[in-house]
Parts: structure tokens; C-alpha cells; sequence
């Protein structure tokens, strides 16, 4: 399929004709451009069907079996399409007290996810729940501030992941909240939680740098903002140089639109999270111009690290 | 000529900063999972239906009739006092079944509380939406001291889940506190039934996290309430819970 005839299925499915309006007219013409879409959910807390029509708020809506039939109608639009998820799909309906993790991740798998993340929910039937749910994931699991060495989680996780679609390259790493006061000392026992902020501003520059990746995205189970001075999604994107996007999650936050905000470098990264129970999508999309690389002194912002 | 050429190899680097495509553009759109928006996945539902089958059979059981419906509120609701004078009831049959000092007070966070309750039938499906989570009872002895701030930090939440204690809150600070019908004694060490997670500290009840004595019953909160539940039902009587004033605004 011509790249144009993919632009043109993709403003059909009502990506609202940003590029059309930017660069009328030319655009058609030209097959240099590829577009990344982004695909991402969070808290998705095991509600595998819609939620119940007695429920007064969501009642019909939401869950995993219709998200997944929308992803299924972007896919076959667009192949360059990722599904990302950024935490807690663990617990919330009874799929998860009778079926533990097994349930949830192979109905996760057969979406046919690209990367997840761990969020506190995840610790529930503690380091040894996890451990049990592993052989039914069929998608890696990234934390990048979680360093599970003294326990049974060793070597379980990846820190990063790159992927590559259309000579665009794209890499991914992931951050976890802080478990103290969050979730049972006996469920997490030795895992030493990291600063996620100094983790990010290493993850970002080995994937910008080392890695060559041209998109870097952060998969957050943070939270997007708190009053107290509690790191948070917002915060990580003002000390940030290199990510493109964070796809948060942890707070349930219903966003309408994605968040457009600036880095520590006055860069635009983008931020969303979409609410909880399967009951939004976030689609991210990027679009690359293949004709013009161009050169990014990254090393710089080194020092800030 | 090898100065030289090491002078074009730091050349080299010095300009080869990598060179990345640039994103030339952007969108964001959130969609709403909704019918109008696609059918469920026929591939996930087939993959989904032995383990509904299952699940269904089981939660569909009706345990108890309620006579009232069951919310929760601050600073005290019908549900939070059902749920509390519920493990306290059932903390104390423990307790007396194991020859232990009988708990006086019952501590519920409310966030721990995850649904409501109907008027009518109560099915087990119903409980593992009220109480979703793995927690198990436990019981714990206190100073005096320390359970002034378990109610300083109830005062300053506006309201949780107590049964066995009358606290009154002003501006988000205890205003008058009595444990079992008496005042509370800083010298004097009270037991305490709760849930596991709090007894170690969730939700910030650092209090706990070093009592004078813990026993962990590792009896699951959930199977407790079916229980009680069952045994009213056997006794041919229905559930009810009221508020009683136990927490109140000054």
C-alpha cells in the first residue's frame, strides 16, 4: 500500500486532518512521510469485559474485548500502529481473585501488546504472584527503576526496549511509583526502588544517544500531578531532554486530549493518560519526514543528569 | 602525517553528533470505548468464555437479603459502620475461639471500601466488588499514645470506617475521642482488628507499623464478610447498618 493511500485511510479514520490543514495540497503528493501511532492504555485493573449496564456511571462501556475491536479497526488502517500499556492491569474485578494474573495477560497478549509496564497493583499477591503470572505473557514487561536483584524477579524485566518500523526507530523505557506506603512491605520485600527522574534522564540519553532512536517514549506508572511535592508525570517531562512522549498512568485521570507541554530543554514532549477499566484509548501519532535527517547535539544536556 | 590524522579522527567526532528523522508533526486523539466505536473482539470473547462460565456459576450465589442500600460517606455512612462493626464482631468470635484478649475497636480505611451495597439480594459477587483485595484480618495492640494519632489521622482524613469509639472532628482535628464509652488513657495499650495492609502501614497508618503485639489471622476479609453473611441468613435474619453518630462534625 502507497504511503499516500495509508494517509488517506488515516484521515478517514478521524485523525482529524491535522497534516491537510498544515501542508495543504502538498502532502498527497509526497511518499516521504511515515506516521507512528501510538496506542496506549492504563489501570486497566483486569476489567476484561464492559463494564456491567447496573454500573451508573460506565455501565456498558469500556473493557478489554470491545478496546480491543477498535485497536483491531486503527490496525488495519495503519500497520505502523503500537499498543503500549503503562501499568496496573492487575486487579479490580473477580477475573483477577479467581484467575490471579494468568487471565489478564493472556487476553493482553492475544491484543497483541508491544510493551507494559509494573504498577503497584501488579505487587498485590506479592513478588511471588508476579512470578506466577510470567509464563502467560506474551509482550515484554519494562521497569526501569525497579532493580528487582535480591529477589526472585531477577533478570525478569527488561530496562528498554527499540523498535523499528519504516526505517524509524523508536525506543522505550519504563518507570514504577514509589512502593513505601503504597503497597505492603511483604509484597515487595527487597526490591530497591530507584529515583525515577535520574532513571529517565539515563534511560533518555541511552536511547537518544546510544541507540539512535529517533522517537523515545517513557511507559510512567507515576501519576500525573499531585499537590504535594511528589514526582509526578508533569514533573518528570520539566526535567526530561530527550522523551517524546509519557504515557502515564496510576492517578486514573480521564484526560480529554493528550497534554502538549514543555521540556527542561523548552522542547515540546507530550503527556497522556486515559482514565481506567479499558474506558479510553490514547492515539498518539508522530509524523517523520525520511528526507531530511537531522543532527541533534544531545551530549550538552549531559551535565544536568 | 599521524598528527594529522588523528587531528581529522577528532575532527570526525567532534562533528558527528548522530542525525535523527524529525517528527514534522503531531496528533492526539483519546477515543471513548464505547459500542458506537467497534464490537467486542469475537477471538478474545472465545478465549474469555470457560473462564466466565466458571466465574458466573459461582458468583451468582445469593448470600443475604439487606434491608437497606449501603453507601459510603465522611465522616461516617451505613457502609463504612457495616463494615467496621462487622470485623469487630467477627474480630472478637476469633478471638474468643483462641482464647485472646477481645479487640475494642475496629479500624476500616475507607479507600478500602470499593463499592456500594443494594437494597435486596446480596450475591458473592456483589462482596468481590465491595472488597476486591487480598487482605486478610489482623489484630493489634497499641499505646494510648499511639491510637490518639491513628484519630488525629481519621480527624484529618474527615471520617473512616471505626466501630467501639466515638471521635468528634473540628476544622480536621480531634475534638473529643471516647474508646469503648471511656476516654482515652495514654498509659493504657488497646487492641485493634484492621485489615493487613494498614496493620503494615498502608494508606500512611505508620502507627501500626510497630505495635506492642500483632497477631495476623491470615483469614481473608473477603471470606469473612461471605461468612457472616451465610451465618445471618442461616439464622433467618437479613443484613442492615445505620448511622449511629460515632463520628461526627463539631
Amino acid at each position: 500500500m502507497s504511503n499516500r493511500r495509508k494517509f488517506i485511510q488515516q484521515l478517514a479514520w478521524g485523525s482529524a486532518g491535522f497534516l491537510a490543514a498544515q501542508y495543504p495540497g502538498s502532502i498527497y503528493a509526497k511518499d516521504n512521510f511515515v506516521q507512528i501511532r501510538i496506542l496506549h492504555t492504563n489501570d486497566m485493573h483486569c476489567h476484561i469485559e464492559p463494564f456491567p449496564e447496573s454500573d451508573s456511571q460506565n455501565g456498558g462501556k469500556g473493557g478489554m474485548t470491545r478496546l480491543s475491536g477498535i485497536i483491531e479497526k486503527i490496525r488495519m488502517e495503519n500497520p505502523n500502529t503500537f499498543l503500549f500499556d503503562a501499568g496496573d492491569m492487575f486487579q479490580g474485578t473477580p477475573y483477577f481473585n479467581y484467575y490471579k494474573g494468568e487471565l489478564v495477560l493472556k487476553i493482553m497478549s492475544k491484543m497483541g501488546y508491544d510493551a507494559g509496564t509494573i504498577g503497584n497493583h501488579e505487587f498485590d499477591n506479592g513478588l511471588e504472584g508476579i512470578k506466577e503470572a510470567l509464563p502467560f505473557v506474551g509482550f515484554p514487561i519494562l521497569s526501569g527503576n525497579y532493580d528487582f536483584s535480591d529477589t526472585i524477579l531477577n533478570g525478569s524485566f527488561l530496562t528498554h526496549k527499540t523498535f523499528v518500523k519504516e526505517g524509524i526507530k523508536i525506543g522505550l523505557y519504563a518507570l514504577g511509583i514509589e512502593l513505601d506506603g503504597l503497597v505492603a512491605k511483604k509484597n515487595f520485600q527487597e526490591t530497591r526502588y530507584l529515583n525515577p527522574v535520574k532513571t529517565a534522564q539515563k534511560m533518555e540519553l541511552f536511547l537518544k544517544e546510544e541507540k539512535k532512536c529517533d522517537l523515545v517514549i517513557c511507559l510512567s506508572h507515576l501519576g500525573l500531578e499531585y499537590q504535594e511535592k511528589k514526582v509526578s508525570d508533569r514533573i518528570l517531562a520539566s526535567e526530561t531532554r530527550c522523551t517524546d512522549l509519557i504515557i502515564g498512568g496510576h492517578t486514573h485521570t480521564f484526560l480529554n486530549d493528550a497534554i502538549r507541554t514543555k521540556n527542561a530543554d523548552g522542547k515540546p514532549v507530550i503527556i497522556n493518560q486515559v482514565g481506567f477499566g479499558a474506558l479510553l484509548l490514547g492515539q498518539i501519532d508522530f509524523v517523520f519526514d525520511r528526507d531530511k535527517k537531522i543532527k541533534m547535539a544531545v551530549s550538552s544536556s549531559r551535565k544536568n543528569g | 602525517m599521524k598528527k594529522y590524522m588523528l587531528f581529522s579522527l577528532l575532527l570526525f567526532f567532534a562533528f558527528s553528533c548522530t542525525t535523527y528523522f524529525p517528527v514534522v508533526d503531531t496528533a492526539t486523539t483519546n477515543i471513548s470505548v464505547s459500542e458506537s466505536v467497534a464490537g467486542e473482539n469475537p477471538e478474545l470473547l472465545e478465549l474469555l468464555k470457560p473462564y466466565k462460565q466458571e466465574l458466573e456459576a459461582d458468583m451468582s450465589r445469593v448470600l443475604a437479603i439487606s434491608d437497606v442500600e449501603m453507601i459510603k460517606n465522611k465522616p461516617e455512612s451505613n457502609m463504612t459502620n457495616f463494615m467496621a462493626d462487622m470485623l469487630l464482631e467477627e474480630g472478637r468470635e476469633y478471638c474468643k475461639k483462641n482464647n485472646l484478649e477481645l479487640p475494642v475497636v475496629a479500624y476500616v480505611n475507607y479507600g478500602g471500601i470499593r463499592s456500594t451495597l443494594p437494597k435486596g439480594e446480596i450475591n458473592v459477587q456483589k462482596v468481590f466488588e465491595l472488597m476486591p483485595f487480598e487482605n486478610t484480618m489482623a489484630l493489634l495492640k497499641i499505646s494510648g499514645e499511639k491510637f490518639r494519632k491513628m484519630a488525629d489521622i481519621i480527624a484529618e482524613r474527615e471520617g473512616d470506617g471505626v466501630a467501639g469509639m466515638k471521635l468528634g472532628i473540628k476544622n480536621k482535628t480531634v475534638s473529643s475521642l471516647l474508646v469503648g464509652g471511656e476516654k482515652l488513657e495514654a498509659g493504657k495499650s488497646y487492641w485493634i482488628v484492621t485489615n493487613d495492609y494498614v496493620a503494615n502501614g498502608g494508606d500512611n497508618m505508620v502507627m501500626f507499623t510497630d505495635p506492642e503485639s500483632f497477631i495476623s489471622t491470615e483469614t481473608s476479609i473477603r471470606d469473612i464478610i461471605i461468612r457472616h453473611m451465610e451465618n445471618k441468613t442461616k439464622r433467618g435474619q437479613h443484613i442492615s447498618a445505620q448511622t449511629d453518630g460515632r463520628i461526627f462534625y463539631e
